[in-house]
């Protein structure tokens, strides 16, 4: 039945396109002969009444010349939109996590062919790619939902969990080839805390310019070091617009806190920086609340000043060190 | 032990307890009002000599692990060795109060913490 949907939508598609292209030809032939009439009339030939009748009748020829192949350029594109299998089209429209994660464990082999990639390691480390390149980057590999989003994130943060380097493509590839691991990491992919834990993991690499369609795997995977210098920019609201806005239920947070005083030691470029910027859930009990709540707290260790202040007065790269383990003493933290 | 160090052992108790149940619900209002209280209750036992740190190395080993980073925490400028091994033991565990220890110890490891 699902091959029998696609194959419909397909035909659909490809009849709407030859109905295009047909429409073309004919609304270039009329304007084809309206130009020649249009010709002989202008250099003082007088039309006989079928040809006058013929002009009146396609007066609209070049406006339906350009309407059908508009039409043509969209039945295009439907058609290259569709996928080839179903089974890919359901994991591209998973309503959930775990749907996303069922159709993958149920049909393999059909969406690894429908994806065009040797096999489900490779489409493993491409929806580890796409995690990465989601909500930073706009350009995602495959996911169009929060379903396959979440999963891709989720296995990233398992990933994580299990103590593998994500940012080293050897140690991801032998974990990807241990049937075992990647069994209990399926699994463990679908829980809050590695998802929650793979979206911070993937904010934390390389974000991907927008132009970029699908961004080499190398440049996804590689995680900046801490004193790595990342793109800046002169405010927020231009990293946002270049980098991308946080996807619903997330929110940028930043290391190096945006406050003015920061802004004017460390310099704008900075402060907004990829390098500096974290994408992380947002709302009550997630890590960006615990954030937000342990910057504004009075602590022994900080002389008992409220944490914000404790950290203003150290420098850039002091700050950065204490956000960086608190983010990941949060990520342990919701496991 | 007369009766106002066991009103202030008591205090100890209650306010760190809160202390720790505001922080673990990201309520920094409250869990700063909560520092305020027992942070003026450290000095005031310390204030007794031998008889309010008895009471201080008492807390530190107390089950609650709220209880014994902050008796810890006070209890440095008098037991430094035992203090730093119970907030390198707290340090060892996870969430915000064992990192609390970890950063304490390093602190004053450092000489840039002052316990007054």
């Amino acid at each position: 039945m699902e091959q029998l949907g696609i194959a419909y939508r397909r035909f659909d598609a490809e009849s709407r396109k030859s109905g295009a292209a047909l429409g073309i030809d004919s609304s270039a032939r009329h304007l084809g002969k309206v130009v020649e009439l249009q010709r002989r009339r202008d250099a003082g030939e007088e039309l006989n009444v079928t040809e006058k009748r013929y002009l009146l009748r396609n007066r609209h020829a070049a406006s339906n010349l350009a309407g059908a192949v508009a039409r043509l350029v969209d039945a295009q594109q439907r058609l290259d939109e569709l996928p080839a299998s179903d089974s890919l089209r359901r994991l591209l429209e998973a309503p959930s996590v775990t749907e996303a994660a069922r159709l993958l464990r149920r049909h393999p082999g059909r969406i690894v062919r429908a994806v065009g990639v040797e096999g489900v390691p490779a489409l493993t480390v491409s929806l580890i790619a796409t995690a990465v390149l989601g909500p930073i980057g706009g350009a995602m590999a495959l996911t169009g939902t929060g379903g396959i989003d979440g999963y891709a994130k989720g296995l990233l943060g398992a990933l994580a969990h299990a103590g593998v380097d994500v940012s080293d493509a050897d140690d991801l590839t032998r974990a990807l080839r241990d049937n075992e691991l990647m069994e209990r990491i399926r699994k463990d992919a679908m829980t809050e805390g590695a998802i929650a834990a793979g979206v911070t993991a993937a904010s934390m690499m390389v974000p991907i310019p927008k132009s970029s369609r699908r961004a080499p795997l190398s440049l996804a995977m590689k995680v900046p070091a801490a004193n790595a210098k990342g793109r800046g920019f002169p405010t927020f609201k231009k990293f946002k617009e270049t980098i991308g806005k946080a996807p619903p239920g997330y929110g940028w947070h930043h290391i190096v806190a945006q406050t003015t005083e920061n802004i004017r030691r460390f310099g704008a470029e900075n402060i907004h920086n990829t390098n500096n910027l974290v994408l992380l859930p947002h709302g009550p009990g997630t890590i960006h609340n615990k954030l937000s709540a342990l910057y504004g707290s009075k602590k022994k260790f900080s002389g008992d000043q409220i944490i914000k202040n404790w950290l203003a007065e150290k420098s850039s790269e002091g700050q950065a060190t204490l956000g960086r383990k608190y983010l990941k003493m949060y990520m342990k933290e919701i496991r | 032990m007369n009766n106002q160090l066991l009103r202030l052992e008591s205090d100890y108790r209650k306010y760190a307890e809160a202390y720790g149940k505001a922080v673990e619900r990201d309520d920094a209002t409250a869990a700063n009002r909560m520092f305020d209280k027992i942070n003026a209750l450290g000095p005031k036992l310390r204030a007794h000599g031998m008889q309010g740190e008895a009471v201080l190395r008492r807390l530190m080993k107390d089950r609650s692990d709220v209880i014994a980073s902050w008796a810890a925490t006070d209890s440095l400028p008098f037991a430094e060795a035992e203090g730093l091994a119970v907030l390198d033991a707290l340090g060892k565990k996870a969430g915000s109060i064992a990192f609390d220890a970890e950063m304490t110890a390093e602190q004053w490891r450092a000489g840039k913490l002052k316990i007054g």
